[in-house]
């Protein structure tokens, strides 16, 4: 469909948010503004953001999630794009020393393996400098997974807050009538079980940021094998779909391991008994309303589905019992016509017979 | 060893603002398309029951095989994907070339259905609309075709109700979950599924999007999107990529007790290919299985590797068996211009020599 046959679209707000971000693009000198020490100071990301949220309104629903997803991915490629060039000035810098360039990769590749280490685990806000595209993950992560379990939506799930103390601070819970030393034990448990989800997810992601480091290794092998056989990097998306070519291979390789399985269950398997016991608590404080629970509505399904099947088998056996008798009665009939047509012929001359 | 950088640091502003122009531009392209639509060849709705609905699709050519076929999908995303677009439908070319085709769309399951097990699935909605396919054709058998779970529930039906198949065609489908390739067969493997159903109930579609996303994160999630902004400038490419976007994060929730069942018994316990599999109180044995099949596999293809399809081969005792290639991935066998030029084609004649 052209854009000009929606009557509600306006079209010339449109070019002027193009013209806008074209403008404030060409304002902008390079790419390399990012300080990045100092992720904040980048001109571009600013310009990116303001835009995005001046623009982001006057798309139809659902082009939002699409749109915010490529907003992501590309303060990505702004932050690849600010390394890159931050990498580039240097060599340049030096000129005509053919060698010097590894040995300025190689710090250059050493700090941003620092991001994997201190950046905070988990922390996603970032979006400034190449690793996010590991932290990026987990956000999905969080919303995803995390927004299964009530009391966990939302909130940050390396903080080490219980979440089902808030419950109780809810005046319905403290109704009079409620169970004091069950309850305190439950809220016990949903300690522990937070705890060892936490700790779960923790490891999960230090596992994360230590492919990370391996991925920037794997990135530096593949540039250092393309000048080796005299291959060049001659565009910043060349360089993007290396990097992502690395980081993937890297996940691959640890995702078919035994250990990986193992800790993406223990971290799923953790995050559902959280749920599981969630919704008990929150079972509870519903039979205290006396409010039907999904206890409840579990058991009645249960019941439902059985008796469903129960009624198809009935309903089976009776159309069967339906067919035979069918068969009896045409059968019947059959034999009825056979005997009415035997009435109907005509009987032999007994006289005749006594005669003989 | 040469510096293999050949771009200056200008460039890659340049880079940035050719990008900013394309995302800019997007903006407009995006704002103007329509919502994508879910198929695009008619179709009668013939039978209706809970959720599931049989549809009809109505003829485009004259038919040249009186044996209708019932297109089996899986539980797992819509099945428009097999009708994407005028010019991606694999429905559209089954038509074409004089096929009788129904399909069974499973519809949206609620909190209601997740006592639902695979015997509901196999032996209920599948049986019933073969039989209703039976009656309106007045034919004893049908031609049953399954995509990907929709194959792997094709070979249970098979294996239980042989009588009321003519000819069976998988496509996509796993038969053995534990081949060395299968990352998603790993990611489930340590999953308590038991507690996860148990807390959640129904299985959310977010969450299958999730575990298929982990398959390839960065490719997935990163990649993919900086590629699209690279179409942005063009209405109809976007429309299309818009369009699978649509199909791939429209994933229906799965019923609790058929998705417990399905994950235990085949991912994690893989007792297909050892008969182990018991649906209905009857044990599901591919050797049972003798009619002509033609089992159709993607080279390239992460979520079924090549050999969890294969594996078919040695399970059935059909004198009459046939492995077709496909030099795609998963979803590439129905959506790329080589599928829509050689898959119909494949399939009817396939078919139109086992009509008698």
């Amino acid at each position: 469909m052209d854009k000009n046959s929606n009557p509600f679209l306006n079209s010339d707000w449109l070019d002027m948010q193009r013209q806008y971000l074209e403008i404030l693009s060409s304002l902008i000198p390079d790419a390399g503004t990012a300080d990045f020490s100092n992720p904040q100071q980048s001109a571009w990301l600013r310009a990116l953001e303001d835009w995005k949220e001046s623009t982001e309104n006057v798309l139809p629903d659902q082009d939002k999630l699409i749109y915010s997803t490529i907003f992501q991915q590309t303060k990505i490629f702004y932050s690849l794009a600010g390394w890159f060039t931050a990498l580039l000035q240097e060599i340049t810098a030096k000129g005509n020393d053919t060698d010097a360039w590894q040995e300025i990769m190689e710090r250059h590749f050493d700090l941003l393996k620092t991001q994997f280490n201190s950046t905070g685990i988990g922390d996603t806000d970032s979006g400034d400098d190449p690793s996010s595209v590991w932290w990026s993950l987990f956000d999905t992560w969080k919303q995803t997974w995390g927004s299964l379990v009530p009391v966990t939506a939302g909130r940050d799930h390396n903080r080490s807050e219980n979440p089902f103390v808030n419950i109780f601070e809810n005046p319905a819970s403290n109704s009079g009538v409620g169970p004091g030393r069950a309850l305190q034990e439950k809220i016990l448990k949903g300690n522990r079980l937070w705890d060892i989800y936490r700790k779960n997810l923790q490891k999960y992601q230090t596992a994360c940021a230590e492919l990370g480091v391996i991925a920037v290794d794997r990135l530096k092998q593949r540039i250092i094998a393309k000048a080796g056989s005299g291959e060049k990097i001659s565009s910043l998306k060349q360089l993007y779909t290396l990097w992502v070519d690395a980081n993937e291979e890297v996940y691959a390789e640890f995702a078919f391991t035994e250990d990986y399985s193992q800790l993406y269950g223990n971290l799923v398997n953790s995050l559902m008994e959280l749920k599981q016991h969630a919704n008990s608590v929150g079972d509870d404080m519903l039979a205290i309303l006396n409010v039907p629970t999904s206890r409840g509505m579990k058991t009645t399904r249960k019941r439902q589905q059985l008796m469903r099947h129960q009624l198809r088998v009935e309903m089976q056996s009776r159309q069967q019992t339906e067919n035979s008798m069918n068969e009896l009665r045409a059968e019947l009939d059959k034999l009825r016509k056979q005997l009415n047509a035997g009435k109907s012929k005509p009987k032999r001359n007994r006289s005749k017979k006594q005669v003989d | 060893m040469i510096n293999p950088f050949d771009i200056a640091p200008e460039k890659i502003t340049a880079e940035i603002l050719e990008f900013n122009h394309k995302l800019a531009q997007g903006i407009h392209t995006l704002a103007g398309l329509e919502e994508p639509g879910a198929g695009v060849s008619a179709k009668d709705a013939v039978y209706q029951e809970d959720k599931m609905v049989l549809y009809h699709y109505q003829p485009l050519a004259k038919q040249r095989n009186p044996v209708p076929v019932l297109i089996v999908y899986a539980l797992v995303n819509r099945p428009y994907m097999a009708d994407l677009q005028q010019d991606r439908s694999l429905i559209r070319g089954l038509l074409t070339a004089g096929l009788d085709v129904y399909l069974i769309d499973w519809g949206y399951p609620d909190e209601g259905d997740c006592c639902l097990a695979l015997e509901d699935y196999i032996n209920g909605y599948i049986d019933r609309c073969v039989d209703v396919i039976r009656r309106m054709h007045k034919v004893d058998r049908l031609n049953l075709l399954g995509i990907c779970q929709g194959g792997t529930f094709s070979l249970c039906y098979t294996s239980l109700h042989q009588q009321k198949v003519k000819n069976l065609i998988t496509t996509v489908t796993p038969v053995d979950f534990h081949t060395r390739q299968d990352l998603l067969s790993r990611l489930v493997r340590h999953i308590d599924i038991d507690t996860a159903v148990d807390a959640m109930g129904n299985i959310p579609g977010d969450l299958l999007n999730w575990a298929f996303m982990m398959l390839k994160p960065f490719r997935l999630t990163a990649q993919k999107y900086m590629d699209f902004i690279d179409i942005l400038d063009d209405a109809e490419k976007t429309a299309s990529f818009l369009r699978m976007e649509k199909w791939i994060f429209d994933s229906p929730a799965q019923a609790g007790e058929a998705y417990r069942e399905f994950i235990r018994d085949f991912y994690q316990q893989n007792r297909l290919i050892k008969a182990e599999v018991i649906i209905g109180g009857e044990r599901v044995n591919l050797e049972n299985i003798s009619i002509p099949i033609l089992n159709i596999y993607a080279r390239d293809d992460h979520l079924v590797p090549p050999d969890a399809s294969k594996a078919l081969a040695g399970c059935v005792s059909s004198p009459d068996y046939t492995e077709l290639e496909f030099p795609g991935g998963h979803i590439g066998i129905y959506v790329s211009a080589h599928a829509r030029d050689t898959l119909p084609q494949g399939i009817s004649s396939w078919l139109g020599g086992r009509s008698d």
